[in-house]
């Protein structure tokens, strides 16, 4: 080891050689710049003697295709890029290749990734007391200025302390405030509501992250080279907290606010750099494929869905932008598939043309073509029936509820007939899978709405005997019923969740009236729909639960094999928090809700008319068809709003 | 079609990427090079690539085989060059030459493989100096085999486990010694080691350990074509050249395992490192 360290010591003055004059200063940053490669080495070294004892080693080894790698010594912020799950699920999260490609097009930034260990790369990590690395430079996550978790859903939380433990790194924001600790900060859907984690976090982006999180980082370069001599850690953190606090869209825990926190909007997403090379993973991911955003927000306005309300408006990007932006994506990734993304992919206002021309360019490139979130009308069966041919996975709808009063409470705009005649229509094309998403526990619901789902099933086996005989060939039918987590920033933030009880006699209740052949049955776990249903809605107590619950063991809550229920109930009970007063509680119009500082720019007013007009088993249109005032083209202007609004359509 | 046979390197990092994935892989650098691969015909269209021999997760190898055909004839210069360019850190082109398209896949034509297995036993780097070249070695050695690097824990374990065999970690690997041991194992006429066996039904996975048919002795020594062992003082180096391929196959790591144990050798399975250096095709 000293040896190496000598050697490379030695080679590096060879290649430099220095002037007289900065020769001391010099040769001492060189020795400290060495003695940071040295130790590099070592991890290196002792991290490849852990990949030989773990399942998918790959998952830690970085170095894939489009990956960046800059000389960590040169630049003056380093970023991690922190997803708290494993790496084929971060993988596959777009907003990671987003921002990763983002930070690192500027030169004084190097922003590297890191993922939540598995269980056994976790155990080996702990024996041999080696701290949690990056990917590129395998840097312990300590040494990084700026560590950026993405919060997607409220069960990776755990990971999120446990990627900090693994580090050494205090949980408690408190207790970095002094010393040379990264600052942790925090963004995407979760932090909308983000009390739950702000003893952890010390800083959350609350919005859009392309340019606040550039911003953050630069201004962190500002106050470090502005600082450097005459100050200590601790101040820089804390000029640097105070600064960003001033910025919009930006929520420091434990400083007071004015008025408040507006969401970061960026109207135009032209305007927005988007990943041309995104990194190509070694292993399999969850989506293995280059994927082109085609449109934030979505128009809909279904009541229980919080990207509906947050992603609020709808910013499309040029049909011209997205054909480009799939022809680079193809050509520097090589991938054989190509997805195009967004919250409802038909509502795209040139959905047809340009997928005409997308279906044309992957026929060329010989790239399989999959277009989530279809409507299915006839356009999309011409489509589908060309990019499927021969190889026709399932169709997927969501009707979310059973029956129409359910859907016209919840604003779900899909009839039974749309469902039924699309079915036809399938079948008839050769299509042998379909899959039905529900919710049980929505506000309203009665018996005859689990009976609803039942009867849709055996309506759908009805047509299929008619169009495939008697025998009805190898039909299948996948009925998949989550369980309604009422989210912040929604109509139905103030409803009470179903409790657990509850939830698992209904989905009983399903089981029991499901026909048995050709139809699989999937449900999920009750008690972590709860779970999810405390961070949703969760204040700032939720916190110490979620450390108790870490310290009994806690992690990977959202993997059926790994999550233990009995360990959350032990923290619920050790730390006298009830989970019942987040879940099943109904809330007042008037009472103060934890997430009420956070602006989404959607009026109060309009999600209680909505609230109201739920309860009515009124629906509400779609954006695209007349403004129905939620707020946002108020605030922050709204693209569908222009010329469109309701007493104009009256 | 023009059907090649490429031979490239796997080195660094890139050995931890799984059989399948390592054909994803190529499947994109040819995308991504502009270089069209046939496909095959039918309901499942798939490109006509594939390797000679799967390398076993974490080996290293200095000559895989890969073969291909593409929709248009290239210079094999050409393919070698844009090909290359594409290819991440640790794989690289050595070769690339066109051949026969009526003759047999390169995988049903292996017989052998050549392997360098370096054993690395910790606790016992710079004991030894009786070779010539082993100062030399201590410098060049990557810095994993440092002993300095060896913590309190490993030590003890190693300790432990050389105790009692009457000789020191330094005197254990002493290359005479050891290349004796390796003419002794050669000369044995039967090498009898348990291998699990998988199921040869094809009935339907159920995973786990109920794939297993149990342990089965086989006599690997016909496998063998030759085994040399040495020593640069740190490291021990077993060459060898093994029956690889469809008809017959023997696993590195099992001969590995039977050498050490026949020489009396601990070894922590962290501490092995294989390299493939070349595969052997019959005509």
């Amino acid at each position: 080891m000293e040896n190496k360290r000598e050697q490379q010591k030695t080679e590096k003055n060879r290649e430099k050689p220095e002037g007289n004059r900065e020769k001391t200063e010099g040769n001492r940053e060189k020795t400290e710049r060495n003695d940071r490669e040295a130790v590099r080495e070592k991890l290196k070294a002792d991290l490849d003697k852990l990949l030989k004892k773990v399942e998918k080693p790959a998952r830690y080894t970085g170095l894939e295709i489009n990956s960046v790698m800059k000389d960590p010594d040169a630049v003056s912020v380093r970023f991690a890029f922190a997803f708290p799950d494993t790496y084929e699920i971060g993988m596959s999260y777009v907003g990671l290749q987003i921002l990763y490609d983002i930070l690192n097009k500027d030169k004084d930034v190097y922003c590297e990734r890191v993922f939540a260990p598995a269980p056994d790369m976790e155990e080996l990590l702990r024996q041999e007391d080696m701290p949690l690395m990056s990917l590129e430079t395998k840097t312990p996550l300590h040494k990084f200025d700026i560590i950026g978790f993405t919060l997607q859903y409220e069960l990776s939380f755990t990971n999120i302390l446990n990627m900090l433990d693994l580090s050494g790194i205090p949980l408690k924001r408190e207790d970095r405030k002094q010393g040379k600790w990264p600052l942790i900060i925090a963004g995407g859907p979760c932090a909308f509501n983000p009390e739950p984690l702000s003893d952890f976090v010390d800083l959350f982006v609350i919005g859009d992250g392309e340019k606040a999180d550039i911003d953050l980082c630069r201004l962190y370069s500002k106050l470090k080279s502005e600082l450097k001599k005459d100050t200590t850690e601790d101040r820089l953190k804390e000029v640097f907290l105070e600064e960003a606090s001033k910025m919009q869209g930006i929520y420091v825990p434990g400083r007071p606010i004015e008025g408040k926190i507006q969401k970061i909007l960026i109207s135009d997403l032209e305007s927005l750099s988007y990943p041309e090379k995104p990194i190509v993973p070694f292993i399999e991911t969850v989506h293995d494929r280059a994927v082109v955003e085609t449109f934030r927000g979505c128009s809909r306005g279904c009541r229980f869905c919080q990207a509906g309300m947050i992603y609020r408006p709808v910013r499309e990007r040029s049909p011209e932008t997205i054909k480009k932006l799939a022809e680079c994506q193809l050509k520097s990734t090589g991938n054989d598939e190509l997805s195009l993304l967004s919250l409802s992919i038909s509502d795209y206002s040139g959905f047809e043309p340009l997928v005409m021309d997308i279906m044309e360019m992957c026929q060329k490139e010989d790239v399989s073509l999959s277009l989530p979130s279809m409507r299915l009308d006839s356009f999309s069966f011409r489509v589908l029936e060309e990019i499927q041919k021969y190889k026709k996975s399932g169709l997927t709808f969501a009707p979310e509820a059973g029956t129409q009063r359910l859907r016209d409470i919840i604003n779900k705009n899909i009839t039974d007939e749309d469902i039924f005649s699309s079915v036809r229509k399938a079948l008839e094309l050769g299509w042998q899978q379909i899959k039905l998403y529900f919710m049980v526990g929505l506000p309203g619901e009665t018996e005859e709405d689990l009976q609803g789902i039942a009867d849709i099933v055996k309506k759908i086996l009805d047509i299929n005997y008619e169009v495939n005989g008697r025998k009805g060939g190898r039909f299948n039918v996948t009925v998949s019923v989550s369980n309604f987590v009422p989210k912040a920033h929604t109509p139905f933030q103030w409803e009470a969740q179903d409790s657990e009880e509850s939830f698992l006699e209904k989905q009983e209740y399903i089981r029991r009236r499901l026909p048995k052949k050709n139809v699989t049955y999937n449900y999920h776990g009750a008690y972590k729909s709860i779970l999810e249903g405390v961070f949703a809605r969760g204040d700032a107590e939720c916190g110490r639960v979620l450390l108790e619950a870490w310290k009994n063991g806690c992690r990977f809550d959202s993997w059926n094999e790994h999550f233990d229920r009995q360990k959350w109930r032990e923290a619920f009970e050790k730390t006298g928090i009830s989970a019942d007063k987040y879940t099943v509680r109904k809330r007042s119009y008037d009472e103060i809700l934890p997430w009420d500082f956070i602006d989404t720019c959607i009026s109060r007013e309009f999600l209680i008319n909505e609230a109201k007009k739920a309860q009515m088993g009124q629906t509400t249109g779609d954006c695209r068809e007349g403004c129905e005032d939620c707020g946002i083209n108020r605030s922050a202007g709204c693209p569908l709003a222009r010329g469109k609004n309701k007493s104009a359509k009256i | 079609m023009p059907r090649y046979k490429l031979t490239f390197t796997k080195e660094g990092y890139i050995r931890y990427t799984s059989h399948l994935d390592m054909l994803r892989l190529f499947n994109r650098a040819f995308k991504r090079s502009g270089i069209k691969l046939e496909y095959s015909k039918g309901f499942n269209p798939h490109p006509r690539i594939s390797f000679a021999q799967p390398l076993s997760l974490g080996y290293t190898s200095l000559g895989e085989l890969l073969e291909f055909q593409t929709e248009e004839s290239f210079e094999t210069p050409v393919i070698a060059e844009k090909l290359g360019r594409e290819l991440p850190r640790g794989i690289a082109v050595m070769e690339c030459v066109k051949i026969s398209e009526t003759v047999k896949s390169l995988a049903s034509r292996v017989t052998h493989a050549e392997y360098i297995i370096k054993i690395s036993p910790e606790n016992c780097g710079g004991e030894v100096s009786g070779t010539a070249d082993a100062t030399e070695a201590t410098e060049t050695k990557e810095a994993q085999e440092g002993s300095e690097t060896t913590d309190a824990t490993e030590t003890t374990e190693v300790s432990e486990v050389t105790e009692g065999k009457e000789s020191t970690a330094a005197k254990t690997y002493e290359a005479e010694e050891l290349s004796g041991k390796a003419e002794d194992f050669m000369r044995l006429n039967e090498i009898k080691v348990s291998k699990k066996a998988k199921k040869r039904s094809g009935k339907k996975r159920n995973g786990g350990a109920e794939n297993f048919a149990g342990e089965v002795e086989i006599d690997i020594r016909p496998m063998i074509e030759y085994l040399t062992v040495n020593t640069d003082g740190n490291n021990i180096f077993m060459s060898t050249k093994i029956a690889a391929g469809s008809e017959k196959n023997l696993s590195p790591a099992l001969l590995q395992k039977a050498f050490c144990e026949f020489a009396g050798l601990e070894v922590m399975p962290e501490n092995i490192e294989i390299m493939r250096t070349e595969l052997f095709l019959k005509t």
